[in-house]
This record gives C-alpha cells, structure tokens and sequence, in this order.
C-alpha cells in the first residue's frame, strides 16, 4: 500500500492510463465530462455538474503574477431562470492592509503576518460571452471587490449552460491566509483562490456573502480542466490527475491536470520539491497518493506518506470510499508555512515538523494531526459541500472529530498528540481545552460573526470537535460512525444545512439528537455534573450547568461490585445502593469521559476509601525529583 | 595521566571513604521531604474524588493538569473548587520551600566540604571525618560556593548568548542544551578542584585557589583532556541517575510505592556518592598528577598549609 515508486516510473503508468483522456479533451475543448467513461479521472458517482472551468495559467516566478485564460461554465441547478451572475474574487481581499478582510483579521492570519509590500489581487480583463461573444460586466458588490455581480443580457434558463470566455492577472501575495509565494529565493507558490470563481448557487439563489477572514469556502461541483505553466525547473503539482507528460519548450513546462467531481482546483510550483509516489488501497481500489517534500523533511517523508495513506483508508472505511483517483500533499518549505494546513479538494497543504529536538519530535503527531486533519476534509466539505463560512461548525468540526478518531486508531494508549513518557496527551482533550474558552458559542454562528480567529477556532475546531465526540459517547462508537456514514452517503455531492444533518441523525438515532441540538448546537447551554455527597446509604449527584444530557453513573459498592445507574443528566439524582445491607463505596459521573463538552470534570467522583497508592507514588515521585535537584544545585562545586 | 588511570586512582579512594558520601545525601534527602510535605496535604482533597490520581501517577499527568486547569476556568466568580485550592496552596508551599531548601542545602554542603576534601587526602590510616576540620574551611568554602555560582550562572549565560547569534537554524535548541549542559559539567569540575587547591594546596582564598585550579588545568594540556573527559563522563552519569529517579516512583499500587521510594533512595545514595567520586578526583589531581612548570613557579609548595 505505501510502496514508494520512482517517480520516473509512475509518470510512465501514468501515461498509460490517461494518454487516451488526454488526445480526447485536447485543450481548445469545452469543459464538461467529454471523456469516455472507462478513461474518466473519477472513480465514483459523480456529482451533476454545475460551475466547470477550463483555467490556463502562466505562472512568472519574478513577479510574482499568474497570467490565466480559460472558461467557465455554469449551468442552472434551479427550477427559475437566472437573471445574474455572482463571482468570487478572493484574491482582492489582500490588494492592501486596509480591505474589509484585512481589517477583520487586523492584517495577520493564524499568526503570519500580512506584507503590504507584497499584496494580492486578482483583476479581470476580459468576461465574455462564448456564444454571442458580448463582453459582460463586473459590478463590485462589496467594499472590497471579493464577490461581484454579473448581470446577464438574458435570461439562463434552468438547466441551461452558459459559457463565458475569461483572462485575467492573479497578483500573488507573499504566502498569506493559505495563498502565494514564499520559502527559499521566494520561490515556492501555493496557488489558491486564484481565478475569477462562481459563487456557490444554492436552493435557487446566489450565496452573496462577502468573503471574510475567519470564512472559509463555499462552491458547487464541477469538472476542471486546468493547464500551468511555470519555468522548466519547477516541479508542479495540482488537484486532480495528471494528464499526459508535462511538455517543455522554450524552457517552460507545461503541465495538464483534470480534476472531476470538485469544487476548485489548487496548484503549487517550487524547484526544490522531491516527489513521493504511492499507491494506497482503498477496498480493493488504488489511489495514487503523491507527496510534495521540500528537502528538510525528506528524512520524515514515511510520516507524512503514512499519515495521508492510513487516513485515507479510515475514513474510505467509515465514511464511504475517497472518491477520486489520486490525492496529493504538498508540504510547504520553511518560510512558507502560512501556505499550509490548508484543504483543497484532492489536494492538501500540510506542515513540516515543529522543529523540536528529535527525540520529543518523535513523540509528537505534529505532522500527523495537520495531515488527517486536511485529508479528513476530502469527505466533510469536499464530498459533503456545506457552507464553510456559514456552518463552519460541518467543516472544521468534523473534520477534526475525524482527527480524534483516526489519530486514536493509528496511535492508542491516550497519547494520540503526545507521547512523551508521563506527559502524554490525547488529541481529544486539547480540543476539549480549547472548547472550554468558546463553550457558550452556537455551533450555528456564522463565522463572520465571532471576532477573533482564537475564538473562531475554539468554537468550531474545539466545541465543534467535542460536540460530536459527546455524541458518539451517547449513541456509541459503531451507531454513531454508522449514522455519521448515512448523512455522508445522503448529502454526498450536495449542500446540506446543520439542520439536514441533525434530521438525517434523528432519522436514526432518536429524539435526542433534538435536545442536544438545540441546547449545545443552537443554544448556549452548558454541562456540569457534580457529586454533592456520598455516603454508605446514598449518594447524591446534581446538574450544575444550565442544560441537561443523559449520562452513566457509575457506583462502586462496598464488596467491591460495581453498577453502572442511566441519569438524565437533569436537576438532582439520588441513589442508592438497594436492599439487603448493601454500602456504597464509591460513585463516579460519567466514568469513561464520553461527555466531551462537560465544563467541569474535577467534582465527578468521589469515594470514601481513597487509594492512597497513586497519592504517595505521585509525592514520592515529587520528593525524588525535588532531592536530585537538591543535589544537583545545592552542592555546585 | 588519561581518564581512566585518573578514575582508576580516585575510585579506590571515594570507595574507601563512602560513608562521606552519606554526609552529601542526608541533607538532601531530609530538605526534600520537608520541602515535599505540603504536596501531599494538598493533594488530600483530589484523592477523594476517585481515579484522577491515579490518572495521573499512571502516565497522564497532563491530562490532569489539564483538568485542573479547566475547573479553574469554569469555576463562576473565579473562585476554584476547594480540591484545586487546596492543591495551589499545598505546591506553591512545595515549590516556595524548595528555594528555601536549596539555599540550606548550599550551606550545609559548604559546611561539610572542606571536612570531605580533607578526609579524602590524608593517607588511609587516618581518614576520619573532623567536625572541628570542616568548620574551620567553612567561611573559604562558603565563598568559594558563592562566587563559583556567579561564575557559572555568568559562563551559562554566556554560552547561551553565543549559541543564539550562531546561525544554526533548528539546530539552535540541541546545540544550546549540549553547549549548556557541557559548560556545567566543566564548570563544576573546575570549582571541585578549586575546592581542592583550597584545601590541599595551601591558599584560603576562594578566588585564588579557582585561579590556580585554572593554571593548573591550562599548564598541563595532556592532563586537561583526561580531566575533561573524566568531568564529562561523570557528568552524564549523574544525568542518567536522575533520569532513573522520576520512573523509579511511577509503579501505582500502594503496596509497591515503598519498594519504588527505596530504588530511588539507592539511586539518589549513588548519585551522592558520584559526587564524592568527583571530589576524590580533584583531591586526586591537586595531590598526585605533575602540574606544569608555570603552576609550580607560582604556588610554592607548603604555602598556606600551615593555617590548619
Ligand atoms: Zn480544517
């Protein structure tokens, strides 16, 4: 499954497998599924599509600008003529320090600071119609010229296509917010959100929301068909499949990529990537993944190719097959880090090591945790196109409840994010943490309406996260993944709403889904279960937070049984240990920390026969290491 | 002389005086369970509330923390629940009483030095430890102690400044600890041996006798190397003793906790006895191995000895 190829030879397979696709599509032609069915680059079902693009891009390494022509094509999905045209313009959001966006994030994304010396920008210079060929045009429909309406000179009709003829310049910021140049001589390029893109038509409208800095993306399906060209040292990688050879002339390369079944395409072109072919088995299915390394971490290149491969394999087993033939990683060089820990459909941007002294890297899933992280989001959004800047609760919270599980499954024993002798940690409990500084935030609140990204990502990563960790504590592991798989298979390729996904929950898993919607999801509502007394006759446990969610109390009885009692988590409870002069020894809330949103933790349990084992090795443990320092510092010389 | 002629020569000794090394462990381990006692009270409230500590004895230390980290945060009015009070008050008092033990424990490791240093020179017949001996060095000792700290904490910093402007990249981190932990190796042996020179080479002056323990270190080139090696190699032993001390408490069960608390007790006896096999070597250079031609013209033998 993780056999490494030389890439000469995977370039030869390659061929061999798309040569046909490549003759047929040619690059004049329109996009669309032109290709016969047995050479289709999608592997799976695909969507209808609905905004396709043929994009040319020729990327100049000095000024860092690409030159793109292509065409887009939309077709109605509604049930009413369309009158307009909406079109995102991302790159406009840094053409200076001072855009909307830029005073939303206060010029710094995620800890990178933005460089006004080296802005971004997109300008459009030719839109056009390809059948009339009218010239059409945008009209800014925000201060900040990231989303522009396009009035059409007729009505298109539902299930008409329209093509549209378009050039434009893409400036390129230095990397900022997931996108532009970086890393060593400047030379390394992430290329996202770089071309004129229809905005997402949902439910018979235009999604017309400014784009913002703490939003992410939001777009229908399509097939792309995209074609870059950089100098002939640069080695570029792309969403989608490779098509045909790359072509050199002039000393430029040319490479062609076709990518079916997404929502956008993303390319990268840096001199100093090595290449890691592998293939991973997805039931019985091959998928070509492809790593992009710059050279310090070729020494950890078996990390990064495991994190994708085994992630791949996870979630294809619990959420439905990855899609796609191929995926490729892309991790950005020093310096270029903001590019990374970025999803792009087929394609992530991920992360190097932290930088740590070997020995505690080895015990750290930092590249781990970026890497399932970005490929969880090949299911939730890029299958499962929800809103991400409206709902990014479907988004960034999924995603990272995919990380929990699939970090707890490749690395066991509670130490999933760290391993480090008596200082290990689970990927789930820094969640929680974060969770815990945004725990009142709706899950519902649109991404634009949180003022801070720290709270932005302690909403949706953490409480996100911890929500749905909460649920499979409710409902247990296999119901839970069986349920999260039937929302996947019913909303894949579409745009459900967080009310779609808690009606597809309910639809298996009960009426409880409802209260915890609308206490923990929609509302405010926290838990804290507490135990206010305990003696041999009884034990009283309590609700201290304002909602309420079923949860297991366990009692451990003075002969050393044990009885797990159900509690609706509401108000007060008082229990007992039964007839027959039994006593109660012990009574924990909640043993197995399956309530991952619980506010408070500390006052679960109690007993009246404390164990004075851990008590005495923790001090004697204290003791020791206060005794070598003494020596160690108390007798210099 | 090479390291292990060196080592050869002052082991028999450092073995042949162990009980000294008891007066180098006592100390410490009667100020660490004075210094760890509130740690334990404090720790009282948690052990009622179940399985947290064993949680954390059993290797999720920071999950704890963590917790206890997040009961503050949620506690309304920022008034923590009394099991974490309790536990803030009991470490604090922990951590406050450990600055104050470390002090103590400096003076009391310079109130036995100089007894130590003369115990391990004078011939085997008559290697009792004087009272009357170590207060008598006590003073010269104690600031000796005082001024190497000085230097020491001055040369650390030093080498840390230096790592920091050298271009190094990622490998800044491991250079500064090795550069960091190889200056304290070094640094200590050379004030052992100004210890030494104290003693046994005839000066009560502490600055005096850490310049003439660099003489003889700089004079004698061939000799530096062996003691160098020698300093680095005891050095990493002591770290891999302590290493041993923090696991050597991690078995849970209450029955195996005093059979854990006695391995470390061994270990941290070793450790003591690892620095009186350190002094011996000083005692060892200053009395036995050729100095060079520049040391002997400056130190005339029998200078200061008669102060004794
Ligand atoms: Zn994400």
């Amino acid at each position: 499954m993780r056999a490494v190829r030389p890439a000469a030879a995977f370039w030869r397979s390659a061929l061999a497998v798309s040569v046909a696709a490549s003759l047929a599509l040619g690059l004049h032609a329109a996009p669309g599924r032109t290709a016969p069915p047995e050479q289709s680059a999608q592997a799976v079902a695909a969507p209808a599509d609905v905004a396709s693009y043929r994009l040319s891009a020729v990327l100049d390494p000095t000024t860092k600008q690409v030159l793109g022509t292509g065409r887009m094509r939309f077709t109605n999905p509604g049930e009413r003529p369309v009158e307009e045209l909406w079109v995102r313009l991302y790159l406009n959001a840094f053409r200076s320090a001072s855009t909307p966006w830029m005073r939303e994030a206060i010029a710094q994304f995620r800890g990178a600071v933005f460089d006004p010396a080296a802005p971004g920008s997109i300008d459009v210079t030719v839109l056009r119609r390809a059948d009339t060929g009218r010239d059409l045009a945008l009209e800014p429909m925000d201060e900040g010229a990231t989303i522009a309406r396009v009035q059409l000179d007729r009505p298109l009709d539902p299930g008409a296509t329209l093509d549209l003829d378009v050039a434009w310049t893409a400036r390129l910021p230095r990397v900022f917010a997931r996108t532009g140049f970086g890393g060593p001589d400047d030379r390394f390029f992430m290329v996202g959100q770089w071309y004129p893109k229809f905005a997402a038509f949902d439910r018979g409208r235009w999604d017309t929301e400014p784009w913002h800095a703490n939003a992410e993306f939001f777009h229908d399906f399509g097939t792309y068909d995209l074609e870059v060209t950089a100098p002939a040292e640069f080695v570029i990688g792309a969403s989608g499949v490779r098509v045909g050879e790359d072509t050199v002339a002039d000393g430029q390369r040319t490479a062609r990529f076709r990518a079916e079944g997404v929502t956008d395409v993303a390319w990268t072109a840096w001199p100093g990537f090595s290449v890691v072919q592998s293939e991973v088995d997805v039931g019985g299915r091959s998928v070509q993944l492809e790593v992009l390394l710059p050279p310090a971490e070729m020494p950890r290149q078996e990390r990064h190719v495991a994190a994708a491969a085994r992630s791949v394999q996870l979630f294809s087993r619990w959420y439905g097959a990855y899609p796609w033939p191929k995926l490729t990683v892309v991790v950005p060089p020093p310096g270029a880090e903001g590019a990374g820990g970025m999803e792009y459909p087929t394609l992530v941007a991920t992360g190097g090591a932290l930088g740590l002294p070997s020995p505690v890297e080895a015990t750290l899933r930092d590249i781990e945790t970026v890497t399932v992280h970005e490929v969880a989001h090949q299911w939730f959004p890029m299958q499962v196109q929800s809103n991400e800047a409206r709902e990014a609760w479907l988004d960034e919270g999924f995603s990272d409840y995919l990380t929990i599980r699939a970090l707890r499954t490749l690395f066991p024993g509670n130490a999933s994010f760290l391993d480090l002798g008596p200082a290990r940690l689970d990927y789930a409990d820094i969640q929680r943490a974060a969770a815990m500084t945004a725990i009142r935030q709706p899950l519902t609140t649109p991404s634009w309406e949180i003022a801070t990204f720290n709270r932005y990502g302690a909403a949706m990563y953490g409480k996100g996260s911890s929500a749905l960790l909460t649920l499979e504590g409710r409902f247990g592991d296999e119901p839970f993944t069986a349920a999260m798989r039937a929302y996947a298979d019913g909303w894949r390729w579409q745009h459900p709403t967080i009310t779609d996904f808690q009606d597809s929950l309910r639809e298996r898993l009960g009426a409880d889904v409802d209260l915890f919607f609308e206490q923990f999801v929609r509302g405010t509502r926290t838990l804290d279960y507490a135990v206010t007394s305990l003696e041999p006759a009884r034990a009283t446990v309590m609700q201290r937070g304002d909602g309420a969610w079923p949860v297991a109390v366990a009692l451990e009885l003075a002969d050393g049984t044990r009885e797990i009692r159900a509690w609706d988590g509401a108000d007060a409870l008082t229990v007992e240990p039964g007839s027959g002069g039994r006593e109660l020894r012990a009574v924990a809330i909640d043993p197995e920390r399956r309530v991952a949103i619980e506010t408070e933790r500390l006052d679960n349990a109690r007993t009246l026969a404390p164990d004075a084992g851990p008590r005495l090795a923790l001090v004697v443990r204290w003791m020791g290491l206060l005794q070598a320092l003494l020596q160690a510092v108390g007798q210099v010389g | 002389m090479n390291t292990f002629l060196l080592l050869g020569n002052s082991a028999p000794r450092a073995a042949r005086s162990w009980p000294l090394a008891l007066a180098l462990y006592v100390p410490s381990a009667i100020l660490a369970f004075i210094a760890g006692t509130p740690f334990f009270l404090g720790l009282e409230a948690l052990a009622a509330s179940g399985t947290l500590l064993a949680r954390a004895a059993t290797g999720d230390v920071v999950l704890v923390v963590l917790e206890v980290g997040l009961a503050v945060l949620a506690a309304p009015s920022g008034t923590p629940p009394a099991a974490v009070r309790a536990l803030g008050v009991g470490s604090g008092v922990s951590v406050a009483l450990l600055g104050a033990a470390v002090l103590v424990q400096g003076c009391l490791y310079n109130l036995v030095a100089g007894g130590v240093m003369h115990s391990l020179g004078v011939s085997s017949d008559a290697r009792g430890f004087s009272w009357t001996v170590a207060r008598g060095w006590f003073w010269p000792m104690l600031r000796l102690g005082f001024e190497g700290v000085l230097a020491l904490g001055t040369g650390a910093a030093v080498v840390v400044a230096v790592v920091a402007v050298l271009p190094l990249g990622a490998w800044a981190a491991p250079v500064s600890a090795v550069a960091l932990l190889g200056w304290l190796a070094l640094g200590n042996g050379w004030l052992e041996l100004a210890r030494a020179e104290l003693v046994h080479g005839g000066t009560r002056s502490a600055w005096r006798s850490i310049g003439r323990a660099g003489l003889r270190l700089v004079q004698s080139r061939a000799h530096m190397g062996s003691l160098v090696a020698a300093w680095l190699l005891l050095g990493l032993t002591a770290v891999l003793y302590w290493s041993l001390v923090g696991p050597l408490a991690a078995v849970v069960p209450a029955s195996a906790v005093l059979g854990s608390a006695l391995a470390q007790q061994a270990a941290l006896i070793g450790s003591a006895w690892l620095k009186l096999l350190r002094l011996a070597l000083a005692v060892e250079v200053v009395l036995h191995a050729p100095a060079g031609r520049r040391y002997r013209e400056r130190v005339r033998p029998g200078e200061g000895a008669a102060v004794l």
